[in-house]
């Protein structure tokens, strides 16, 4: 069912009088200052957890993610729109906060050669839509591990490659792969393989995720309350796996963020 | 099929092209046009720099050229796009230039008279409307000033010939707009042939037909630029556009850091 204008006001009825906005800000360790790493993007505290071969699936009720109210988790159909965005940027060294739907990552301890990333599925035609592979600190690295090599796979079975390197050892820390052959806009469907340089301690992350919304940081520390419509959200699946992250110069700041979703 | 009402641009949206120039930045030159093609952002690999390798007729680029913004999401045979909301964040005053880099050739090495050149294909892309031809310097230029006759034709089949000066020392990444003589028509279809002046400078240059986008005003240092569907005019934009930034910096030579996102619906006919 597609989303229409009127279903924003409907449904936001519904929300407010069935549970509060789903809040980001209250997410312990969300926004842990200590950790954010200025000069690059940060992609903070979803679970950092080793994974298998094949990596995992991410939802909502993923560590880490937003925390859904149960006005959407106890749907069963439809899909949400981000309906509006209060953001409180306390410093202007947020050059831009990031929202995406992680819909797949693989964490691992650095290795020389190949990672044991093998026989990931392909994912669901409807969670594929605008995937890219970013690649993040999951845990504090004992020394720069050099450059990632990722291989993904398309619908329409043709191969690419991309590389990234950590921009720096501590944790969050965070960088979009580059495709380096095979530039293909077909989409993402899986992740083949991924081959490491050098041996060390912690935990990488390589992530497929979806945008959604960018929203600038300022001049000034101050608030911001902004309508999804005017950010251009889109509809989003129901038991989506709600992320943020910011890109930083300087100090971290704070980032209370509240979220609203219209749900149809 | 067409966007008519808030509903149908509502379901149709695109997931957001996030753009971010962090890396690889280019020497900025005040109160000139920058390119960023080459610096490095999402999606493709940038370029190792802005030489061109392209036939003597120039190539048209598209959304997985490297340096392009990366369209995340496959062009449609059927329905372009339309810009829905823009959103950018830059540490410098100045203002940034979303284009869509049509055409381009190069690199071309400063001669004297004729350059080797064929006569480019006709520009179809945005009806044939709309284009700003730019210079766009591809390695310095040396400490003399070259001047560029460019002959061009336009969609009534007239020619006019259009002269721009490449200033001496012009450093990588400069882009000088090529004004259009013809005051009727003004539009163009193709490039006929260029040629240059007496004792050429070295360096190279490239030749950039751009479709202008979406202008950001960053009216200060670090602050935020939010435009809404109203404001960016929603926009048509090629599915396979090669999106690009420029930026001009008015006030000093500090290239600045760049973050963004578009945002799309696919609808227009």
């Amino acid at each position: 069912m597609s989303l229409t204008f009127a279903d924003l006001s409907n449904a936001f009825s519904e929300l407010v009088q069935g549970s509060k906005p789903a809040t980001l800000g209250a997410t312990a360790n969300l926004w842990a200052t200590a950790s954010f790493q200025p000069g690059a993007y940060n992609w903070p505290s979803i679970s950092s957890a080793v994974t298998g071969a094949t990596g995992a699936l991410l939802t909502s009720a993923t560590t880490g993610a937003l925390a859904f109210p149960a006005t959407l988790t106890g749907r069963t159909s439809g899909s949400l729109l981000l309906r509006r965005v209060a953001l409180n940027l306390t410093s202007a060294n947020a050059r831009i906060v990031l929202l995406s739907d992680r819909v797949w990552h693989y964490i691992a301890v650095p290795v020389v050669g190949a990672y044991g990333l093998t026989g990931m599925a392909d994912l669901a035609t409807g969670l594929r839509a605008g995937l890219a592979p970013w690649l993040e600190v999951a845990t504090a690295l004992g020394a720069t591990p050099g450059v990632q090599t990722l291989v993904l796979e398309h619908e329409d079975a043709s191969t690419s490659t991309w590389t990234a390197t950590p921009p720096a050892t501590a944790v969050n820390a965070a960088v979009p792969f580059l495709c380096t052959s095979g530039v293909n806009r077909s989409p993402i469907k899986r992740a083949v393989s991924l081959t490491g340089t050098t041996a060390t301690t912690g935990n990488l992350c390589v992530s497929l995720q979806a945008p959604i919304v960018a929203i600038p940081g300022s001049l000034q520390p101050l608030g911001n309350l902004l309508h999804g419509i005017a950010l251009g959200a889109r509809p989003l699946r129901r038991d989506a796996c709600v992320v943020a992250s910011v890109y930083l110069e300087g100090t971290s700041p704070l980032l209370p963020l509240s979220l609203e979703f219209a749900v149809t | 099929m067409p966007l008519a009402s808030l509903d149908e641009i509502v379901s149709a949206n695109k997931v957001p092209v996030l753009f971010g120039k962090t890396a690889g930045l280019p020497t900025v030159a005040a109160n000139t046009w920058t390119s960023y093609f080459a610096a490095t952002g999402f999606g493709t690999s940038a370029p190792a720099n802005l030489t061109l390798a392209t036939a003597a007729d120039g190539a048209k680029p598209n959304g997985t050229t490297p340096g392009a913004m990366w369209l995340i999401e496959p062009p449609t045979p059927t329905y372009k796009w339309q810009l829905l909301s823009a959103t950018m964040h830059a540490n410098v005053l100045g203002m940034a230039l979303i284009y869509d880099r049509v055409w381009h050739g190069g690199s071309y090495t400063p001669v004297s008279g004729a350059y080797s050149f064929t006569e480019t294909p006709d520009m179809t892309e945005y009806g044939g409307l709309g284009y700003t031809l730019f210079v766009e310097v591809a390695t310095a230029i040396s400490a003399a000033a070259h001047t560029l006759t460019i002959v061009l034709r336009h969609n009534d089949g007239s020619t006019s010939t259009n002269t721009v000066v490449i200033n001496a020392s012009s450093p990588v990444g400069r882009m000088i707009p090529v004004p259009i003589v013809s005051t009727a028509p003004r539009d163009i279809k193709n490039i006929v042939s260029i040629s240059g002046s007496a004792s050429p400078p070295t360096g190279t240059f490239n030749l950039v037909l751009a479709r202008p986008i979406f202008s950001f005003a960053v009216v200060a240092a670090t602050a935020a630029v939010l435009a809404d569907m109203v404001v960016t005019g929603m926009q048509i934009v090629e599915p396979d556009a090669c999106l690009a930034v420029a930026f001009f910096n008015p006030t000093g030579t500090t290239a600045p850091l760049i973050t963004g996102a578009l945002v799309f619906a696919e609808g227009a006919p």
